[in-house]
């Protein structure tokens, strides 16, 4: 799954920390969902679409190997 | 109480538990202090003191629960990914112990037949030497799995 979480957070100017301490998680847990070594929960894939305000799909995309 | 309420009553039950089984942060301090105490403990009986199997089966009693102290303690953010990586050490600790117990006797057998050939006994290992690998194996690979995830 491929994702556009670094690029939402640099649109919202927001650091990985910032970003963690807002959906409840920690620093490391998003820097792997950038690098796509953690496929992140439903609850906290909400969480994230939620605070940029985009559908989940829009962040969140399956890739063909999926 | 059908079936499924009592199926729905157990799960509930078992979600309560897994609540509660994990430790707060400071019990990896706590358990390292007794790992390193009783160790020291350990060791210095083995030179010092004759006898005494209960006290030595006592650290033996200390050193695993100070382990598992470590093992159980909260991370300071206890988040989803550490939830994920906890449960992946548990069951890749579980499967090298197992491994382990199986295997384990055999290469002391053989070690001991190139070694000491007229002492040559078959042993199994003890439940101490198990749990203490599993809980060993579960710190290691928990923290290599944080590290690298």
């Amino acid at each position: 799954m491929k994702n556009k979480l670094k690029i939402e957070r640099a649109i919202h100017e927001l650091t990985q920390e910032e970003l963690a301490n807002k959906v409840g998680v920690s620093r490391q847990t998003i820097n792997s969902i950038e690098t796509n070594r953690y496929v992140p929960s439903t609850t906290l894939s909400l969480k994230i679409s939620e605070l940029f305000d985009k559908c989940v799909n829009e962040i969140f995309e399956l890739e063909e190997s999926d | 109480m059908n079936k499924q309420e009592f199926l729905d009553c157990e799960r509930t039950r078992l979600e309560k538990l897994k609540r509660y089984v994990l430790l707060p942060n400071y019990s990896k301090k706590v358990g390292l202090v007794l790992l390193i105490l009783s160790f020291s403990f350990l060791f210095a009986a083995g030179y010092f003191l004759e006898g005494a199997a209960t006290l030595k089966v006592a650290a033996k009693n200390i050193i695993l629960i100070s382990l598992l102290m470590i093992a159980l303690a909260k991370e300071k953010i206890e988040d989803e990914l550490v939830e994920k990586l906890r449960s992946q050490a548990f069951s890749f600790a579980f499967i090298t112990g197992v491994i382990f117990s199986i295997f384990q006797p055999y290469v002391n057998y053989l070690v001991a037949a190139v070694v000491e050939p007229e002492k040559l006994v078959f042993e199994p290992i003890g439940d101490f030497v198990i749990l203490w690998f599993m809980l060993t194996m579960y710190l290691c690979f928990f923290r290599l799995l944080k590290r690298t995830s």
